[in-house]
């Protein structure tokens, strides 16, 4: 401390900056390759070049690309595309409201999900599953989808009125949100232990595991822009997540209202995530893990940390997803279970070769 | 004073769900627990109950007997029957028996067309099919195996007790139930390959072999009949069937799954048979490659209501990942019941299978009425609604 000079903290700026660079360049690296690898392999026989073929004669029709068979067509652009889509835009979405919410409650064993969100979106797909029921009328196929999609907001609303009565504190967010998802699990088993007959009940279980095969170009027109515009407005709270992270007193000092960003944080995370996870089942681990790979790799300044928490949870599951399915071809893994596969050893080596500590 | 309302608005909203849930499938029963101090009133109330159904019926004097001594050994019985059940375990029940505990439906049902059905004194809740007015005897647990309260079981005295093997994962139900000497038979009547030893087994312990005999020559007749039509058919011209296990996922029944190999004794090739997996996620690449000529998928709840069948065939009907299959193309795309699959029905739906895949082979053959004739042979009563669909 004593003999920082000027020069040594502009070069110290400097090299972080270099640092952070690389950083984002490597991961947009990593997806750009594991989406190649994804659009080329598959339990169907098109592979990279009737891939590429496909892809290029779509984007450059007056090329002469051969778009090949009407299946190849239908598995690379109904199937893959989608898919790979849906991994990048769910990864992203689930990762950045993790580092915010993270940032947000001072808590590392925060989960996109602490506000009871997965459990009570559980209890609404199992609802539709089991009895045919939702709160919406008319919604026909995205019963479940709806259903699952309106618990977990209803979740969200339960904690917030709870912390409102404390006052916002976020020790009580956490608490209330672990009480509301334990609520609705307990619903939830009670759903699965009274269910009529087996079959429902293993589709539950299933929904629950989560899983990306679902994924069409319907769900990512809606999913996208929910994504999109949450995780911009995540983005744009990261000076206030900043300065909330360095204690709420001094937050306040600073003219932040940490109780509004906290309401809106929790806002934000749920759009993302319940809109998410109403499409594909309950994808865990991504959220808790992403953000902690980049906060090792590059600190805790959220300005970077949730972009690029969204770009390492949209590699993530893109390559999890993609490993689920040929790992077993013709059959899929769920995917959760690849994510928590992949991504434990390697948080584990991340944990221990690295020197720097992230939470004080 | 806002935010409580909002807070009580809520709680009262979850609260209500939580209700409805339960109270959909809330099962009341005639507890007996209010009574712990005198041991002898629970056995004298609930062991009248069951006598006054069976009173009207062949043998009155000797369904007395129990009553008066609730002590099943104190009734000297002059012979016995000892049988096998599926665990390889033998035995032994009185004879006559008199007084059982049925917690697996389909035997249940089994024991009812043997002509059993003033024996049945406890069943699992409303889940057997025929003959309905054995849903009325009392219930000892609701519809998962699981649920089953041995305290009522115990108190209605019973000389049998029988189950599925999920009632095994309970052991202190089992301890409590052989240590109160009362003989239990675990069968698998949802295995169709059991259902001739389970037929036999009760007609001898029922005292009815010539009952179980006829059942057993239904089932040995349309057995033969489905396998003389299928066997010429070369493996190339088989009918291609993707069974999922839901409409909402590509889960898939595999070869190594129940209904998996019921559909290739029905004639069938499944897309996933190559597959060591019992129960695999298809990936939706490989089933539109493998392009399967049917898919049959079971209602998403054990109902004769035509709403359900229809909503599961418009979901896949309308799945716009299946939209290029040839099944969905060529309109074969079936809904089936539960009931079809197991247990004294499942020759009907394997006929119903096996013209769901060769329609020409079995145009003679009408399930439809095959299954009022059984039904009305069996239990005297008339089929309404849906089975199969369309």
């Amino acid at each position: 401390m004593t003999t920082t000079t000027v020069e040594e903290i502009k070069l110290n700026y400097s090299k972080n900056k270099r640092r952070k660079a690389l950083v984002i360049l490597s991961l947009i690296i990593a997806i750009i390759v594991s989406f190649v690898i994804a659009l080329s392999v598959g339990a169907g026989s098109p592979k990279f070049v009737e891939a590429m073929n496909v892809i290029f004669s779509r984007i450059l029709p007056f090329m002469n690309f051969d778009p090949g068979s009407t299946l190849t067509q239908i598995i690379i652009l109904d199937l893959r595309l989608p898919r790979i889509v849906m991994a990048l835009v769910a990864g992203a979405g689930l990762a950045a409201a993790g580092a915010t919410m993270q940032g947000t409650l001072r808590n590392p064993l925060v989960s996109s999900y602490i506000l009871g969100i997965s459990n009570a979106a559980g209890f609404g797909a199992a609802l539709a599953i089991v009895f045919g029921v939702g709160l919406i009328a008319g919604v026909g196929n995205y019963l479940i989808v709806v259903n699952a999609f309106i618990f977990a907001v209803l979740a969200m609303l339960l904690v917030y009125a709870i912390a409102r009565v404390r006052g916002m504190a976020t020790d009580t967010v956490i608490l209330a949100g672990v009480a509301v998802g334990f609520l609705f699990s307990a619903l939830l088993s009670l759903i699965q232990y009274t269910a009529p007959e087996h079959e429902a009940v293993a589709s539950v279980v299933f929904w629950l595991m989560g899983g990306l095969n679902a994924a069409s170009w319907t769900s990512i027109s809606i999913v996208t822009p929910i994504v999109a515009v949450t995780v911009l407005l995540m983005i744009q709270q990261s000076w206030n997540i900043n300065l909330m992270s360095m204690g709420e007193d001094v937050a306040t000092s600073l003219g932040v209202n940490s109780k509004r960003v906290l309401g809106i944080n929790m806002v934000l995370e749920t759009l993302a995530t319940a809109s998410i996870v109403a499409f594909t089942g309950v994808i865990g681990f991504v959220d808790l893990i992403c953000p902690h790979i980049v906060r090792m790799l590059l600190g805790s300044d959220h300005r970077f940390l949730i972009p690029c928490s969204a770009l390492m949870g949209a590699f993530m599951l893109l390559a999890a997803d993609t490993v689920a399915r040929i790992i077993l071809a013709p059959a899929e893994l769920p995917v959760g279970i690849v994510t928590s596969l992949l991504g434990v050893p390697f948080f584990i080596y991340i944990l221990m070769s690295k020197r720097r500590q992230t939470w004080k | 004073m806002k935010k409580l309302y909002i807070i009580l608005g809520l709680v009262l909203i979850i609260s209500a769900a939580a209700a409805s849930v339960y109270a959909l499938y809330y099962v009341p029963r005639e507890s007996s627990e209010p009574t712990p101090s005198a041991i002898p009133t629970p056995t004298a109330s609930s062991s009248a109950e069951p006598t006054t159904s069976t009173t009207p019926t062949a043998s009155p004097s000797e369904s007395a007997t129990p009553t008066s001594t609730p002590e099943p050994t104190a009734t000297p019985t002059s012979t016995s029957v000892t049988v096998v059940d599926n665990r390889g375990v033998s035995v032994t029940v009185k004879y006559p028996v008199q007084r059982i505990v049925s917690i697996e439906a389909g035997i249940t049902e089994i024991i009812c067309a043997l002509g059993g059905e003033d024996t049945i004194i406890g069943i699992q809740s409303s889940t057997v099919n025929w003959p309905k007015s054995v849903n009325n005897v009392d219930a000892v647990g609701s519809s998962g195996s699981m649920d089953v309260n041995v305290e009522l079981i115990l108190d209605l005295n019973p000389d049998l007790v029988v189950a599925s093997s999920s009632l095994l994962n309970n052991n202190q139900t089992v301890a409590a139930i052989e240590t109160a000497g009362i003989p239990l038979y675990i069968d698998a009547s949802n295995i169709p390959n059991r259902v001739s030893a389970v037929v036999t087994n009760f007609g001898e312990i029922l005292g009815n072999p010539e009952k179980a005999e006829e059942i057993i020559s239904a089932i040995t007749y349309y057995n033969d009949l489905i396998d003389q039509r299928i066997q010429n058919i070369p493996s190339s011209e088989r009918t291609l069937f993707f069974a999922p296990m839901s409409a909402v996922n590509s889960y898939a029944y595999g070869n190594g799954s129940q209904f998996g190999s019921f559909l290739v004794s029905c004639g069938g090739v499944n897309i996933a048979e190559n597959l060591s997996i019992s129960y695999p996620q298809l990936s939706y690449e490989f089933i539109l490659t493998a392009d399967p000529e049917v898919i049959v998928v079971m209602a998403s709840s054990i109902t004769t209501n035509e709403t359900v069948y229809q909503t599961g065939y418009d979901t896949i009907m309308n799945d716009s990942m299946l939209s290029t299959l040839s099944a969905v193309q060529n309109d074969r795309v079936h809904i089936y019941n539960y009931w079809l699959t197991g247990g004294i029905e499942y020759p009907v739906g394997k006929l119903y299978f096996a013209k769901m895949l060769y329609p020409d082979l079995f145009a003679d053959i009408d399930p439809g009425s095959v299954y009022q004739q059984l039904i009305q042979k069996y239990f005297g009563e008339t089929p309404a609604g849906v089975y199969f669909y369309p």
